[in-house]
């Protein structure tokens, strides 16, 4: 069943991503990363990461997608200009995805999986209790630096988004 | 027990501030860096750049200073925050590198960003992130941190390099850099996944217990090692990964190249070095075949394509890609002299680089930079001791005695032969004879007699920049043994003494 799911799952993660890059008008692309990010949410949880799904759905397929809506509406629905490519590229490309897939799936003939380390208590992995807890004493560091890094970037989105140097 | 599987409920405040001390350099910046926001905030608008400057300067001045005082009273350094850092001799070399990179840029960018009418406060606050973010990659001693601190440091020199708003040239630079960096990421992150995936862990000397020689049978370990080092030779700007590097350094105000082509270049060793030689050291054969392969190409097309480039700025990004490859050398040939002379050459490089560029940054006028070979013309009369410096700084690069640039390839290339990697040397040699031909250019027009006598003014901050990098890039090589000795210290906690 959970193998049925990751399938299914799975597939829906290539297509949407394969529509992102593929369609002409970008509400369309938008919406394929919903479905993708749909999908992935689906992934975390067969991994037992509910909380992690939660915040997928809620984050990713909510809240950002709903501003990447709003700023295409608000630039206006315009189409990708067509004839933009060179002229074998769509071949060319779809060869080497072919050549890629072929040697990894070539590759991972041979793969030796490794067993879950003993002693872990599926029933409180990926809870919000585990996870608040584990953010705040095993990944303090890495929590922090994270903090950091969306603190630079949210710098960094206010200085190319004003519009004259006297508005800062 | 993996140290990262469970939940640590025994980890307590007094021991997390004990871990600071391992990343004193990090947290002492961090501090400084939230402080310069505020101090942007308060101030009002007229005095905000130069006490922002201020702040900056005197955070790397601190965290030089931490960093000095640990690798000289420290005990080493342990590991800190379950794994994800550690405070050894090989992360405080770096944090002294990148502290002073930081001084360095600040002090040349000041007058700069002024005569070209940026927002001071911004661009100082970027550099000091990027700076955090290249300490965080010294110190990593987690795929997830260095990770953090690959990401932390690029998205700061993305904003940089787009940083003149009103330039589209700074924009493309921003774009391009921004989209290839993203992919790159993509491809280490990946690469990160699979390793993580095949040993169970991201701490890295837990995956160097784990993996042994017999590891290279399994696909999922190498296809992670190829997608790293593709990644990996992004970052360094090796070849054939190197497409982006002239349009970006081209692009990116000037400071912010000088900055970037010295500092990302010694980060992303940093990382190579930690995770492919401190991570994976059993599974040499496979990831040396790999960087062999980057740094023969890399030798080769830097060298060739600098020759035809007509921009200076491009010019010294194609000869980033060629020595680049030099580095490569030492990370392939290991061991504690191979090492050592990574560390060395990179330690070298950000003076006689960040030297040229500082160079070419004083030419710059209101109006864009100016980084043509005829903007050079005549400058022995217009600024003699930029021209005497400018000369130091080429011969350097292209590896003159008795310069830095000399003694630094000396000790890559003979740990190459050491570790039996002739031919890599042999082809390195040979190109290094065809980089002479493209820096002795660039001091034609230097040194020819030209009709122009406009002065090139040089404030004093920059002055001391040019002084620092000219004095370091003769006096370093002269006397070589101090930083080389540096070098095989901060090697120590990956190659073993």
């Amino acid at each position: 069943m959970a193998i049925a799911i990751f399938f299914i799952a799975a597939a829906m993660a290539v297509a949407g991503a394969v529509g992102v890059v593929s369609f002409r008008e970008p509400i369309r692309s938008v919406l394929s990363l919903v479905v993708v990010m749909l999908a992935l949410a689906i992934l975390f949880l067969l991994l037992s990461a509910q909380f992690v799904f939660v915040v997928q759905i809620i984050v990713y397929a909510g809240a950002v997608m709903v501003l990447f809506l709003f700023v295409i509406a608000l630039f206006g629905p315009s189409r990708e200009l067509a004839r933009t490519r060179l002229r074998f590229q769509s071949w060319l490309s779809g060869l080497f995805v072919l050549a890629l897939l072929g040697l990894i799936w070539a590759m991972l003939q041979g793969v030796q999986y490794r067993q879950p380390d003993k002693g872990v208590d599926l029933s409180v992995f990926g809870t919000v209790q585990a996870i608040a807890v584990g953010l705040f004493t095993t990944y303090l560091y890495p929590f922090e630096l994270t903090s950091i890094l969306l603190l630079v970037a949210a710098i960094g989105a206010i200085y190319l988004s004003r519009k004259r140097i006297d508005d800062l | 027990m993996s140290p990262l599987l469970t939940v640590d409920l025994t980890y307590t405040w007094s021991q997390a501030l004990a871990d600071l001390s391992q990343i004193a350099a990090v947290a002492t910046l961090t501090g400084f860096f939230l402080f310069a926001i505020v101090v942007d905030l308060v101030l009002p608008k007229h005095r905000r750049g130069g006490a922002v400057a201020m702040t900056a300067v005197t955070g790397f001045a601190f965290a030089l200073a931490t960093a000095a005082y640990r690798w000289v009273y420290g005990q080493g350094g342990a590991s800190a925050y379950h794994g994800f850092a550690t405070g050894d001799n090989f992360a405080l070399f770096f944090e002294i590198l990148f502290a002073t990179l930081g001084i360095l840029t600040v002090a040349l960018s000041h007058s700069y960003v002024r005569k070209r009418g940026l927002l001071e406060s911004e661009f100082h606050i970027l550099i000091m992130a990027a700076v955090i973010g290249m300490m965080v990659l010294g110190s990593a001693t987690s795929l997830v941190t260095v990770f953090l601190g690959l990401e932390l440091l690029s998205i700061a020199l993305y904003i940089a390099c787009g940083f003149v708003r009103t330039e589209s040239r700074s924009q493309e630079a921003a774009a391009k850099y921004l989209l290839v960096g993203g992919f790159a990421s993509a491809f280490v992150l990946y690469g990160m996944a699979l390793i993580y995936g095949g040993a169970g862990t991201t701490v890295i000397p837990e995956i160097a217990k784990r993996l042994d020689a017999t590891s290279s049978g399994n696909p999922l370990i190498i296809l992670g090692i190829v997608l790293m080092g593709v990644g990996f030779a992004f970052k360094v700007s090796a070849a054939p990964f190197h497409m982006w590097t002239p349009d970006v350094y081209q692009g990116a105000p000037l400071p912010v190249t000088a900055f970037m082509s010295v500092g990302t270049k010694a980060a992303a060793f940093a990382m190579i070095v930690r995770v492919f030689s401190g991570g994976l050291p059993h599974l040499a054969p496979e990831w040396q075949a790999l960087l062999a392969f980057v740094a023969a190409t890399s030798m080769v097309v830097g060298n060739l394509m600098a020759i035809a480039q007509t921009s200076l700025k491009r010019l010294l990004a194609y000869s980033g890609v060629a020595q680049a490859g030099y580095i490569l050398i030492g990370v392939i040939a290991g061991g504690q002299s191979g090492l050592s002379a990574v560390l060395y050459y990179l330690f070298v490089y950000m003076f006689m680089n960040f030297g040229a560029f500082a160079v070419i940054t004083l030419l710059a006028g209101p109006e864009g930079d100016r980084d043509r070979f005829s903007d050079l013309e005549g400058l022995a009369r217009r600024n003699p001791v930029m021209a005497v410096l400018m000369s130091v700084f080429m011969l350097s690069l292209a590896g003159f005695p008795p310069s830095v640039g000399f003694f630094g390839k000396l000790f890559l290339f003979t740990a190459g032969v050491s570790a039996g990697y002739t031919w890599l040397v042999v082809l390195a040699v040979i190109m290094s004879v065809v980089s002479v031909f493209y820096y002795v250019r660039v001091l034609v027009p230097v040194w020819t007699a030209s009709a122009r006598t406009d002065r090139v003014p040089a404030s004093i901050s920059s002055q001391g920049v040019l002084w620092l990098s000219g004095v370091a890039s003769v006096a370093l090589g002269v006397y070589p043994t101090t930083v080389l000795l540096l070098g095989q210290l901060g090697a120590n906690p990956i190659s073993g003494p």
